[in-house]
């Protein structure tokens, strides 16, 4: 055998070696543009999976699929409605495929590539775990893991989906993360009334406009000029600092948050400071929902945090004691401003919408 | 044979030429980590309260972030010899994560170098540019340091926030440095110049200084909190006490 027939048996061979099973080779996939919008930061997005046109349209079609959960009843989207920016249609807690009652707020779904920590406890590093929580847990999808891998690797049409846009043959739950995964990070909202103005297109009322300078102004309970200190949770365009934080909602705990998950004490009561876009759609408010209306979250810093809650944001320092001492008018301004935040695209963006509609 | 002379010297060019650098000629690295200390030992940050000698207070520490920013090394002259005015590093001692690493890749020159010198805060064209407009990672991206301070069109230098008790008092402390005129000023004299060119160094954040000097802070008496305005001076003389909490780690 001469050099030459050597080189192309070696070539043969690793070729062989590169080619999937059956010799097909996995098909080439488009690549998904993020797009950030105006204002917003760069987000940085997960380098081992590039979001693409495919794995973005599968996770979509997975979201609102019942074939995830236990009986085939539910899917993601039956807590996380696009209508309530992907929000429990204002439920305070979520009912599971048994009838089985949560005890957190279904979490808003929108701006999750700025995002780290995920669910109330920051149980899940990445958005790929948050994503199969849901599934498998107990109140909620209660499906056994391998079910639904059966279910998705018996299916034709998930089998192609997958083979597009992952390229394997056999779907693992790994595939099944990474799809979510790229449909919640390109769930974006910023094109509310807060954004046009901020880019030069629109202008705020008076009352929008006081309510943007009490939001942003600190506490000072012993002056008139002083502010709703809500800038340092809720500060920068995105609205949440990302922090978790007890904001003093108990003097004695019942949820442990942050501190159920890290088993240290000076993590108890504290939970994910959210987003405070889409207030509109996404009531009942706090980790338990327990308020219904902006209203009474406003009164609630304004007259009623607990000083004594164990781990108390150091933020909150300036209106402890005092409470804020807001007026009335304090309040509904501050209300108009935050009705600015409301974002409309999300519910109807045709991009994060239903396929099986 | 002359093939083997031929190959044995282009080994030989090759090796120089990958070795150039520890031989003196290019350029070399600067790692600088930080780690928080109370009476020269590690900070257990949100569990212990540590006493201050001079004040009887007891301060406990939840959060130290900091925005640093051009960075220079210096000869024993006091000249810059060389300077990374672009080179901006989020600090945070007790972050999740935390981020205690400032890194300079390849551009160390082979020169003494006697003592460095860096800023809390960035440059004040940094400090009111767009937020917006910086890359994901960067230091200066909000999502990555959350220190941008929107209502002020700046950013916090320094966020420092803790609790403190005393005889009367069992409460919580903030102190926000932010404003141009504000942006402190770190100096480190580098064990009397053995600095060569691929350093390590680990600068350690003393936090008693802040409350123990030049400036002594009572919060209960001086004022548990600060955003840096109408303050009566609060922030600056935390701040100047920042300056002074550096140290070089010795090994």
């Amino acid at each position: 055998m001469n050099v030459f027939r050597q080189s192309i048996v070696m070539l043969a061979g690793a070729a062989l070696l590169t080619s999937c099973p059956g010799g097909e080779r996995p098909p080439a996939t488009t690549a998904y543009a993020f797009i950030t919008p105006d204002g917003l930061p760069p987000p940085s997005l997960p380098a081992d999976n590039p979001l693409t046109v495919e794995g973005l349209l599968l996770g979509r079609q997975l979201f609102y699929d019942p074939i995830l959960s236990g009986d085939s009843t539910q899917s993601c989207s039956s807590c996380h409605d696009p209508v309530f920016a992907f929000t429990d249609n204002g439920n305070q807690f979520s009912e599971g495929i048994d009838g089985s009652i949560g005890d957190r707020n279904s979490m808003a779904v929108f701006n999750m590539a700025w995002h780290k920590g995920f669910f109330w406890d920051s149980r899940a590093a990445t958005l790929r775990e948050q994503a199969l929580g849901p599934i498998t847990n107990p109140v909620e999808m209660k499906a056994d893991m391998a079910d639904v891998l059966y279910r998705l690797n018996a299916s034709d049409r998930y089998s192609d989906m997958f083979w597009k846009a992952f390229g394997v043959k056999d779907i693992t739950e790994n595939e099944l993360a990474l799809a979510l995964e790229q449909f919640m990070l390109s769930i974006v909202s910023g094109k509310s009334k807060f954004d046009q103005v901020v880019a030069g297109d629109a202008t705020f009322t008076d009352s929008e406009q006081r309510g943007l300078t009490l939001f942003n102004s600190e506490a000072n309970p012993n002056s008139a000029t002083g502010g709703a200190d809500c800038f340092h949770c809720h500060g920068n365009a995105l609205f949440t600092n990302h922090e978790f934080m007890n904001n003093g909602l108990d003097s004695v705990l019942t949820d442990l948050g942050l501190g159920g998950h890290t088993g240290l004490s000076h993590d108890e009561g504290k939970f994910k400071v959210p987003s405070l876009r889409n207030l509109a759609y996404t009531a009942p408010y706090m980790h338990d929902g327990r308020f219904s209306s902006l209203a009474q979250v406003i009164e609630f810093y304004n007259s009623g945090v607990h000083p004594s809650s164990p781990n108390i944001s150091t933020l909150m320092v300036d209106f402890l004691n005092g409470g804020l001492n807001l007026s009335f008018q304090d309040k509904l301004d501050l209300i108009a401003f935050l009705t600015t935040l409301n974002d409309p695209y999300i519910e109807t963006d045709t991009l994060y919408q239903n396929p099986f509609e | 044979m002359k093939h083997q002379h031929i190959v044995f010297a282009v080994l030989i060019g090759l090796a120089s030429l990958t070795s150039c650098d520890k031989l003196g000629g290019g350029p070399g690295d600067l790692t600088i980590h930080f780690g928080a200390v109370v009476h020269n030992q590690d900070v257990h940050f949100e569990v212990d309260k540590y006493y201050m000698p001079q004040t009887g207070d007891s301060i406990g520490y939840s959060r130290v972030d900091m925005i640093l920013s051009g960075l220079e090394l210096l000869d024993e002259d006091g000249e810059v010899v060389v300077a990374f005015p672009d080179n901006y590093q989020y600090i945070s001692l007790n972050g999740n994560p935390t981020s205690t690493t400032w890194e300079f890749d390849g551009v160390i020159p082979r020169k003494r170098i006697a003592s460095m010198r860096f800023y809390i805060g960035p440059d004040s064209i940094a400090n009111h540019g767009d937020p917006s407009l910086w890359p994901a990672g960067h230091a200066l991206n909000p999502t990555v340091c959350g220190l941008h301070w929107g209502w002020a069109g700046g950013y916090v230098f320094a966020a420092l926030e803790g609790s403190y008790r005393n005889d009367s008092t069992d409460a919580l402390w903030l102190y926000h440095i932010g404003f141009d005129d504000n942006r402190m000023e770190v100096n480190i004299p580098l064990d009397g110049g053995k600095f060569d060119r691929q350093q390590e160094l680990t600068l350690n954040v003393n936090l008693d200084e802040l409350f123990q000097g030049p400036n002594t802070i009572r919060p209960d008496v001086n004022g548990n909190s600060s955003h840096s305005m109408n303050d009566g001076g609060l922030a600056a003389s935390v701040g100047e006490n920042l300056e002074q909490a550096f140290t070089l780690a010795i090994p």
